[in-house]
């Protein structure tokens, strides 16, 4: 009997998901810096980003719940324990506190008020990037995702996320690849390591970074962030808008694929005599 | 109040599937007559309970079933990731999912680690009636005027399966409400593979294979603290 069980509850459109909250969570990060280099444009489209993907991911996240029409009950039944009416609430927050800013930076205000909503929707961007890898890594049943580098991993998404936006928005600014070029060497690395030590780890959790290695999105996952890595720390010399565009798309699709790859191989060990 | 204790002796497990059968119709859970690979787990069966065989070579060939149900853990992980509260303990600590509450995620899915929970999806128990072999028996039913027993509706039940929701078992709490509590499984098993006592009872036979330490937890590295135990053979 086969009691290693691969999970399938949480699919592809999941994935999709947190790679939009991971480009809006430190879109608004940027958006707020470009605000204060005084970049308007670009911190009026991050904001915009950091309050629209949300609403996207709310709308996936709805339609995969057997009972969307009764998805308020994450706000009116609070669960403390559970870390998904936090994430929910901080999506929800991410989507508030970013349109407010936005608003204000269109209306060109520059007080004390903009500089606090532009605070606060950054921390709330960096606890969504963050969120998204407690929602997983909280629980023993799964053991590839009961890791202490799984949020660190959904961290360094967030980065490469916005980044990836940012190179898109201001692609001959070349800090922006740079840094991008930098976060997807260290997602690829942090990646890497989690796979090896998942290896040594429980029964399940060897088996979960066995299939993972096996799988398409890892390879391609890791390749395209390897590429995209050597490409964006390249820019430091070559200075090519086509370049960061490049790169932005390299770390878009990483992102994706290496979250699938994450959420498909979570694999169960489930007890036998 | 009576501290539910279940106890599991493979050992006597025939595989005939009886309990499969009897929590089915106790509960409203269709039950997957058309199954092409009948091997798997309560979780990818889409059952509350199911029965498992293990295949040894030593020391001689043989083959164990081992029924399985939900473990009823004590340090909760299910109830402890519900988003709504949905899924909580009674007094007697089993654990329950109010079908209004829940708004069927999956976090409870993932969090349980003994794969004892499934999702009933919208037009899951229609297509369940659909499904080749059943339709055959059903016809077969029709013909012999017996066409209400193949898919008979749950006895009236708060906790019977519930489209658009997770779904697990309950111990069949509903007979506990109605006075006569003993889960449908464990009536219907006729080797006595299946045990239900309670814990607290001096004299109780099943309640004394736990206390003696002949029956014991899956999994204690997890410090689930069911109060569903084994003999382990």
């Amino acid at each position: 009997m086969e009691n290693l069980v691969l999970n399938n509850v949480w699919d592809f459109e999941i994935a999709v998901e947190m790679t939009f909250l991971a480009i809006a969570s430190f879109s608004i990060v940027l958006a707020y810096i470009s605000f204060l280099e005084g970049r308007v444009r670009d911190a009026l489209v991050g904001g915009a980003l950091a309050a629209g993907l949300p609403i996207l991911s709310l709308i996936i996240l709805n339609l995969h719940l057997l009972k969307p029409e009764a998805s308020y009950l994450v706000f009116t039944s609070f669960q403390p324990s559970s870390w998904m009416p936090y994430g929910a609430s901080g999506m929800t927050l991410l989507i508030i506190t970013s349109a407010i800013f936005t608003v204000l930076v269109k209306l060109n205000r520059k007080g004390v008020a903009t500089h606090a909503i532009g605070v606060m929707a950054s921390l709330v961007g960096i606890f969504v990037a963050l969120y998204t890898g407690l929602l997983i890594a909280y629980e023993r049943g799964i053991p590839f995702w009961h890791s202490g580098i799984v949020p660190i991993i959904a961290l360094t998404m967030g980065v490469v996320g916005g980044l990836s936006a940012y190179s898109i928005i201001r692609p001959l600014d070349t800090r922006m690849s740079f840094s991008l070029g930098v976060a997807l060497l260290i997602l690829a690395l942090t990646y890497i390591i989690h796979v090896h030590i998942s290896l040594q780890g429980p029964l399940a959790s060897s088996y979960s970074a066995q299939v993972v290695l096996g799988s398409i999105a890892f390879q391609v996952g890791i390749l395209i962030a390897v590429i995209g890595g050597i490409l964006g720390i390249s820019t430091l010399k070559i200075k090519s808008r086509y370049i960061s565009v490049a790169i932005a798309v390299l770390g878009l699709i990483s992102i994706l694929a290496l979250r699938h790859a994450l959420l498909a191989s979570g694999a169960w060990e489930l007890p036998i005599l | 109040m009576l501290k539910p204790v279940f106890v599991v002796d493979p050992a006597r497990c025939i595989a005939c599937m009886a309990c499969v059968a009897s929590c089915s119709v106790e509960n409203g859970v269709p039950f997957t007559l058309s199954k092409s690979d009948p091997v798997g787990w309560p979780l990818t069966l889409g059952l509350r309970t199911w029965v498992m065989w293990i295949e040894r070579e030593e020391p001689r060939p043989s083959r164990l079933f081992m029924p399985f149900l939900c473990l009823h853990c004590q340090d909760t992980p299910c109830e402890r990731v519900c988003p709504t509260g949905a899924t909580f303990k009674t007094k007697e600590g089993v654990v329950l999912v109010d079908k209004d509450k829940c708004i069927g995620c999956g976090y409870c899915i993932i969090a349980c680690p003994y794969g004892s929970r499934y999702k009933v999806k919208g037009g899951y128990i229609e297509e369940a009636r659909r499904k080749a072999n059943l339709q055959e028996a059903s016809e077969k039913l029709k013909e012999a005027g017996l066409e209400d027993y193949i898919v008979k509706p749950p006895v009236p039940n708060k906790w019977a399966a519930a489209e658009k929701a997770v779904d697990k078992c309950t111990l069949c709490y509903h007979r506990k409400e109605s006075g006569r509590w003993i889960p449908a499984c464990v009536e219907v098993c006729p080797t006595k593979s299946r045990m239900f006592g309670d814990l607290d009872d001096p004299n109780d036979p099943v309640a004394r294979l736990v206390r003696e330490g002949k029956a014991r937890q899956l999994r204690p590295d997890l410090k689930t603290e069911g109060l569903v135990y084994y003999v382990i053979p």
